[in-house]
């Protein structure tokens, strides 16, 4: 793969990744703004409206239409929270241009219109269309309404409120049903234009073959802004006494979730002993609390990254409950002092040298590995990473494992008529 | 070297191709070599899922009737073995390995970067060497047990299964994949033999492989592990079926948002290539009336009747049942079912929009282009044309030949609004 990295001009960065193995030409906008929860309903609302319509195609079946025309080229935006510092990705992927039946510029076209829908929108007198927001207030509505639909990322959602009490990370990302009823046309307008002023941006653009007109579209499309220092690293304190809350809701599975905290850590060595704990099918999570004990289909945990934060998550019965957490908190204990074999860590720097190496393999995992080391502020390469990995040893993990604190407790429990 | 067939299948504009082989233990195997990837995806698979509840063997006199739920109860049972779980063997090779079963299949699979050919013998090792005991039996039935309670906690499964069961008034597309907490309680190590020595038989089977792989190299494997097995004439009984749905209308209540609701179109089944066009065909028809882009739903989203979740799915085909659903979240679902069927009705008296005919058709080619871009799909595609009795890359050969006349002519004849049913879940409270 060839990689190339240029900075456009000042707070705007783009990288083209050559592949021509790939199929297909992929397009990557993030924008960072320091995270300020009163803004996440408005900006949230304003990302929406800006893939569905734009200027040039006022309406979401025009818009539809073209990307139809673009052979189903994809539009998608998301939002989402690293450390302090909050982030909307714009992507467009499309069929590779020799692909194209009558031998169109594919790509070009397709960065064309996510350019059209960013900086041309579906406004006037500097507010949203009052139609198109109108549907997508109702929209992002009906979704915070539907959070409850899934029952395990509802109950993630309801207990990062607690983990991250107090911090940014607790607040919804798509803002409250309030909130998001509170907007005005102008007011999400007035929001995106500040975002677009002061954002950060960062542009991947993963390909089969160079598209030389794309960096300068982008400077032009991007320059003079003003941006401000953004932490991508902000642990989460932990609280001096674990908080345990309980919520009831009519289901048949229980879900609970455990975060633990750690002040100081080396991520990759926190990452490990995340894997070892309950990140693979040969952790001590899924061989002793799932295989051995039969307590849950799924006992996991995961790492977020920036807030030295392990979270676990199960789906249990209610009589199993307090089993688990005990089974759960046993399992770290063997961490702690030591009661596991060097397989097992072997096995798991074997398991995350795998995924690594996957990495290269899709345009999305391309761009997630490159946005990764830009937060990381770390550009090793593949094999130093690995090489750093390599390194860890069970003394690491030992040392990781003692200084995790239980943060809190989140139980979704059954109805008492369930 | 042993006997075998290899032919090379093309996929159409020569871009892509992939070997099949016939292999001598009787087992299909398709490989595609992509050597510019540095993965590997591996699928061994069955055609066996929830569906195959009653069969027997050439010279058996009865018709064995098994418990819903138990493809997917062996599935889970095979990671065992004697010495120890599979997932400390595919531990020593760094591969992600998992499995799934479906209505009409189990598929087992691993993913890797390197030691691609010890991870290919454990799995080809432990899905030809099952090892089960009552007491790992009575252990798996709780974790069973929380995975179907997991499905009866998710809207959309159980939207989708009150519709089936709404549909189908005997044919075993019905039942729930992984059973009932009661049905699981049945199976023992003797039925789990049986099940598998009647559907783990390498010509009921399938080996699907793509990625950074040499297909000499994994014939090599092949021919030394794979246990050759005499064709044992399979014979499969599904009730019979009556065209019409047995109700047209359903509801459950349960903590969800926004009303969900889909409609969904029984249709005839079909097999092989004809199954192939029809249900190419059905899914242009359905995205042509019931896209974004067409300006109807464009009207219902403004009015607040839909929302973005609405649309077409994919049609839901297999052996002896085939339907396509309209689907979303409305708070007025009778409505919706209303304004489609008169969709429905309008198109079948006029025809409808041929640009967004083709249009729609431009869109499934990129979507097909796109799905070759990685190691899983094409691994994946090689395994569901085995299934389907399909040739790999076909779909898209003939989804070029398709013709708008054709299309109307399946919409008139095929898609029948008094042959459908409403499911709706809703949460308690809510009038609809």
């Amino acid at each position: 793969m060839k990689k190339l990295a240029e900075q456009l001009c000042p707070g705007v960065q783009f990288m083209s990744m050559i592949e021509p193995k790939f199929k297909t030409s992929n397009l990557f906008i993030i924008m960072m703004l320091p995270a300020e929860p009163e803004k996440y309903a408005a900006l949230s609302l304003a990302k929406n409206i800006l893939l569905n319509s734009c200027a040039k195609y006022p309406s979401v079946s025009a818009m539809s239409e073209k990307m139809q025309d673009l052979y189903g080229a994809s539009v998608s935006s998301s939002v989402g929270i690293i450390g302090n510092t909050w982030q909307v990705d714009f992507s467009a992927s499309v069929i590779s241009d020799r692909y194209a039946l009558e031998g169109e510029k594919l790509c070009l076209e397709t960065a064309d219109l996510l350019l059209e829908c960013l900086l041309h929108p579906n406004a006037e007198n500097h507010a949203f269309n009052q139609t198109a927001f109108c549907t997508e207030q109702q929209e992002m509505l009906d979704n915070i309404e539907s959070e409850i639909n899934n029952k395990r990322s509802y109950a993630m959602k309801r207990a990062k409120e607690i983990i991250f009490q107090g911090e940014v990370n607790a607040y919804p990302i798509y803002g409250s049903r309030e909130e998001v009823l509170a907007l005005t046309p102008e007011q999400v307008y007035a929001a995106y234009q500040e975002l677009l002023q002061k954002a950060q941006i960062l542009i991947y653009y993963v390909g089969t073959e160079a598209v030389p007109e794309l960096p300068e579209m982008f400077r032009k499309a991007f320059s003079g802004r003003t941006v401000q220092d953004l932490a991508f690293y902000a642990p989460s304190p932990c609280k001096s006494e674990s908080a345990m809350i309980k919520e009831k809701l009519d289901v048949r599975q229980c879900q609970l979730i455990m975060a633990f905290k750690i002040s100081e850590t080396e991520q990759e060595v926190l990452r490990l002993c995340s894997l070892m704990f309950g990140g693979a099918p040969f952790s001590l999570l899924f061989s002793n609390v799932r295989e051995k004990m039969s307590l849950c289909y799924y006992c996991s945990s995961m790492v977020l990254y920036g807030k030295n934060t392990m979270l676990v998550s199960s789906g249990v019965s209610p009589e199993n409950i307090e089993k688990t957490r005990l089974a759960i908190l046993d399992q770290l204990e063997l961490l702690k002092t030591g009661q596991f074999d060097e397989k097992l860590l072997t096995d798991a720097k074997r398991y995350l040298i795998n995924a690594l190496r996957l990495s290269g393999d899709t345009p999305s995992s391309c761009i997630t590995e490159e946005f990764e080391c830009f937060i990381r502020k770390d550009h090793a390469g593949l094999e130093e990473r690995i090489a750093i990995c390599e390194k860890i040893t069970k003394e690491d993990i030992i040392r990781t494992a003692c200084a995790l604190k239980q943060d809190s407790i989140y139980i979704l429990e059954q109805e008492d008529n369930a | 070297m042993k006997k075998r067939i290899i032919e090379t299948i093309t996929a159409p504009g020569g871009g892509q191709n992939c070997q099949h082989i016939k292999h001598a233990s009787g087992l299909d195997i398709y490989i595609m070599e992509m050597p510019d990837y540095h993965s590997a995806y591996a699928l061994f698979g069955t055609k066996y899922g929830s569906v195959n509840t009653m069969f027997r063997l050439n010279g058996e006199e009865d018709f064995a009737q098994v418990p819903e739920g138990i493809a997917h109860f062996l599935e889970h049972k095979l990671f065992e073995n004697e010495d120890c779980g599979t997932f400390e063997k595919y531990a020593a090779t760094g591969a992600i390995a998992n499995a799934y079963t479906s209505f009409d299949r189990t598929a087992y699979l691993f993913m890797c970067s390197e030691n691609f050919a010890p991870s290919l013998e454990i799995l080809l090792d432990f899905v030809q060497h099952p090892y089960f005991t009552q007491e790992t039996v009575d252990k798996e039935q709780g974790i069973i047990a929380q995975e179907i309670r997991m499905n009866q906690d998710e809207p959309g499964w159980k939207l989708f299964f009150n519709s089936l069961k709404s549909m189908y008034h005997h044919h075993p597309v019905r039942i729930d994949i992984a059973g009932t907490e009661e049905s699981i309680s049945q199976i023992n190590a003797d039925l789990l033999y049986r099940c598998y020595h009647t559907f783990y038989n390498l010509h009921n089977m399938v080996l699907s492989i793509a990625g950074n792989v040499h297909t000499e190299e994994i014939l090599e494997i092949c021919d030394r592990l794979l246990i050759p097995a005499k064709d044992q004439k399979l014979e499969e009984v599904f009730p019979e079926e009556p065209y019409e749905v047995l109700q047209h209308e359903c509801e459950a209540i349960a903590p969800v948002g926004v009303p969900m609701f889909s409609i969904d179109f029984k249709l005839k089944p079909k097999t092989g290539a004809e199954q192939l066009r029809a249900e190419l065909l059905c899914q242009l028809v359905m995205d042509t009336l019931f896209s974004m882009s067409s300006p109807i739903c464009q009207s219902w989203l403004e009015e607040g009747l839909i929302n973005f979740s609405f649309g077409a799915d994919a049609p839901f085909t297999g052996n002896g049942y085939f339907s396509v659903g309209v689907g979303g979240e409305s708070r007025n679902p009778r409505e919706v079912r209303e304004r489609v069927f008169h969709v429905l009705q309008e198109a079948k008296k006029n025809g409808f929009d041929q640009k967004a005919f083709e249009r729609t058709r431009r869109e499934r080619y990129g979507t097909m282009i796109r799905s070759m871009n990685s190691v899983e799909s094409n691994a994946s595609m090689m395994l569901d044309c085995y299934m389907c009795k399909i040739l790999p890359f076909s779909p898209i050969a003939v989804l070029s030949e398709l013709t708008y006349e054709e299309a109307y002519q399946f919409l008139c004849e095929e898609i029948d609004i008094d042959n459908s049913v409403l499911s709706v879940v809703h949460a308690e409270g809510d009038s609809l």
